[in-house]
């Protein structure tokens, strides 16, 4: 980025900044040390702390990643993808957001299962935790509505709600390391690697939740968060999945941390 | 404090006078997400904590849990913003959009007192993450000089500069750190934030002495004083080579150079910084009673010179 008021400036921070991320690199020339020591060592303090600090950042974002390859396999991925895609800007909660589509061209962890979608669902449960907040509607608010007016309601969602959909499992690989260690101990569960998941990821209040999805539920939420009405979505999803379970999913839908308020009640299905 | 002021391209910037003596002269702490609770409990002794910081990147989500607990935690307690990440050293230009994203933290939260670093973090369209030095001569003190005006005028405030912990110098160098430090605030008006860890650390680092560091700083200009722990290591000859490390107990030479600065100061704003491996609450407030008695002790010594509390209050 050149700045005219300050040219000469450019050459050293761009060589130091080079050198940061690309061990091989030389470090700048210009930099010295009191007793003529090779500045390299102390270079790699900062080499060392840029890396570091951004490492244990995703270490924190996907636990459950770490846990599933052991933190000497994910430091080394994270370190990896450090080096090929450093932040942007110095929002470091916002860091990480690709992090799942590097694990899965990631060719060490190729025969991990569900490792990309485990980081996807992390990486979700994050932007849940920093979402913007809104009330949910209540109980009362969903009672007031007579059985005959809910299929033409549409709702306005939740701004931190999400609906994600995963070609594997990665709901309940995530959902068994929740557990403490003897839990999860006692409960040795064979998971069908091949089988899809779909869940929400909500934050009603503080905490972030993931819901599993009912047989259906991820195209009739899909519809419903795009502002259908919930005949119309209901009908699509029916229609997509044969075993679509309505009553499980209205019973989803009116738990807090989804819908923020009813929308176009008006709107009659075409 | 939020009297904003327009841009005003080219002339001085309409700040307050650099007192940064906006926080209550009293001893703080980080606050970390581990700490929520604690801080809002009336039975942690969190009450004795005279100020909480926070570093403003980690605020910049748009709601949840962090603002959820700042909201309230900001209530009861005087607020320090810390910047991490507004990279004023670097040669290109200063990120208009997290200026505008400080300027809306600032006006939720209205803290007493904001400050960054004499560092660079940004190069391009590449965050790393960490603070980077500067080789201190006329250049980069128009640069630097620049960026910190222009964040005072964008934020409409005076700003605290914090001293960094170095591990490298530079032979384009012409001037010490601290001439770098006053010239910067006689040019922008800004105030200091004395990080006595860091000198501490730099100076074994460069083979100087603290004591005269501490003996020639601009205290006049320091709105706020911070301490914590370093990490140890050598360099390629075998010296001592300290690391600015934040994840241990203040050393013993810290918490020295820390009274020698207090005698020259007075009792200013001390914040217990620990941001990795973060310990338990009450490990927190002990250091923070710590420094409290280090500034009565200090303040009560015959060449302390007079409290400047009670001449100078928020400005």
């Amino acid at each position: 980025m050149e700045n005219p008021a300050h040219p000469a400036a450019s050459h050293w921070q761009e060589r130091f900044a080079a050198a940061l991320l690309d061990a091989e690199r030389e470090p700048p020339r210009g930099l010295k040390t009191w007793n003529g020591s090779d500045p390299v060592k102390r270079f790699a303090v900062y080499r060392n702390n840029v890396v570091v600090n951004l490492v244990d950042g995703l270490c924190e974002t996907f636990p459950v990643c770490l846990e599933l390859v052991g933190e000497e396999f994910f430091r080394a991925m994270a370190t990896a993808f450090v080096r090929a895609a450093p932040p942007s800007g110095p929002v470091l909660a916002q860091y990480g957001a690709e992090l799942p589509d590097f694990v899965e061209q990631f060719e060490p962890a190729a025969d991990i299962p569900c490792l990309a979608d485990v980081a996807r669902l992390e990486w979700a449960r994050v932007t849940a935790w920093h979402g913007a907040d809104a009330v949910s509607l209540r109980p009362e608010d969903w009672s007031a509505i007579a059985p005959d007016e809910l299929a033409r309601i549409s709702v306005v969602c939740h701004p931190a709600a999400a609906v994600m959909r995963f070609s594997s499992p990665a709901v309940s690989v995530w959902a068994a390391h929740q557990l403490d260690a003897a839990a999860r101990h006692a409960k040795p569960e064979a998971v069908d690697i091949s089988r899809g998941e779909q869940c929400l990821v909500i934050r009603p209040e503080l905490e972030v939740e993931v819901i599993l999805l009912p047989p259906g539920g991820v195209v009739f939420f899909e519809r419903l968060m795009s502002g259908e009405i919930l005949g119309m979505a209901a009908a699509t999803a029916s229609a997509s999945d044969p075993q679509f379970d309505i009553s499980a999913n209205l019973a989803t839908v009116m738990r807090p941390g989804i819908a923020i308020r009813f929308a176009n009640n008006e709107r009659t299905p075409q | 404090m939020q009297v904003f002021s327009q841009p005003s391209a080219g002339s001085r910037p309409p700040v307050k006078p650099a007192t940064g003596r906006g926080l209550p002269p009293c001893a703080g702490i980080g606050l970390k997400y581990q700490h929520y609770r604690d801080m809002l409990c009336p039975h942690t002794g969190s009450s004795s904590v005279g100020f909480v910081e926070v570093h403003a990147e980690n605020y910049m989500g748009q709601g949840g849990a962090p603002h959820h607990y700042l909201e309230k935690i900001r209530r009861d307690f005087p607020l320090s913003i810390h910047g991490v990440g507004l990279s004023i050293g670097a040669h290109g230009p200063l990120d208009r959009e997290h200026l505008q994203r400080l300027q809306r933290l600032l006006d939720r939260y209205q803290p007493e007192s904001f400050s960054e670093h004499l560092a660079w973090s940004s190069h391009g369209d590449c965050f790393y993450g960490d603070l980077l030095p500067l080789p201190y001569n006329d250049e980069t003190l128009q640069l630097v000089s620049d960026h910190v005006s222009q964040t005072q005028d964008a934020l409409g405030r005076t700003i605290l500069i914090e001293n960094p912990s170095t591990y490298v110098e530079f032979t384009a160098s012409t001037m010490e750190e601290i001439d770098f430090l006053k010239a910067l605030v006689a040019r922008t008006g800004c105030g200091l934030l004395l990080d006595v860890n860091n000198v501490h650390v730099s100076c074994t680092n460069h083979n100087r002495i603290a004591c005269e560091y501490i003996d020639a700083f601009p205290v006049d200009a320091v709105g706020e004083i911070h301490l914590a722990g370093f990490a140890e290591d050598r360099d390629e000859a075998g010296a001592p080579l300290l690391i600015d490390a934040h994840g241990s107990p203040i050393h013993s030479t810290v918490w020295d150079l820390y009274e020698r600065a207090l005698v020259r100061s007075g009792p200013i704003a001390t914040l217990i910084e620990w941001d990795s491996d973060v310990p338990a609450f009450s490990v927190l407030a002990a250091e923070a009673a710590m420094a409290q008695s280090v500034m009565m002790r200090a303040a009560t010594t015959p060449q302390a010179r007079p409290a400047a509390i009670l001449s100078g209050s928020a400005a």
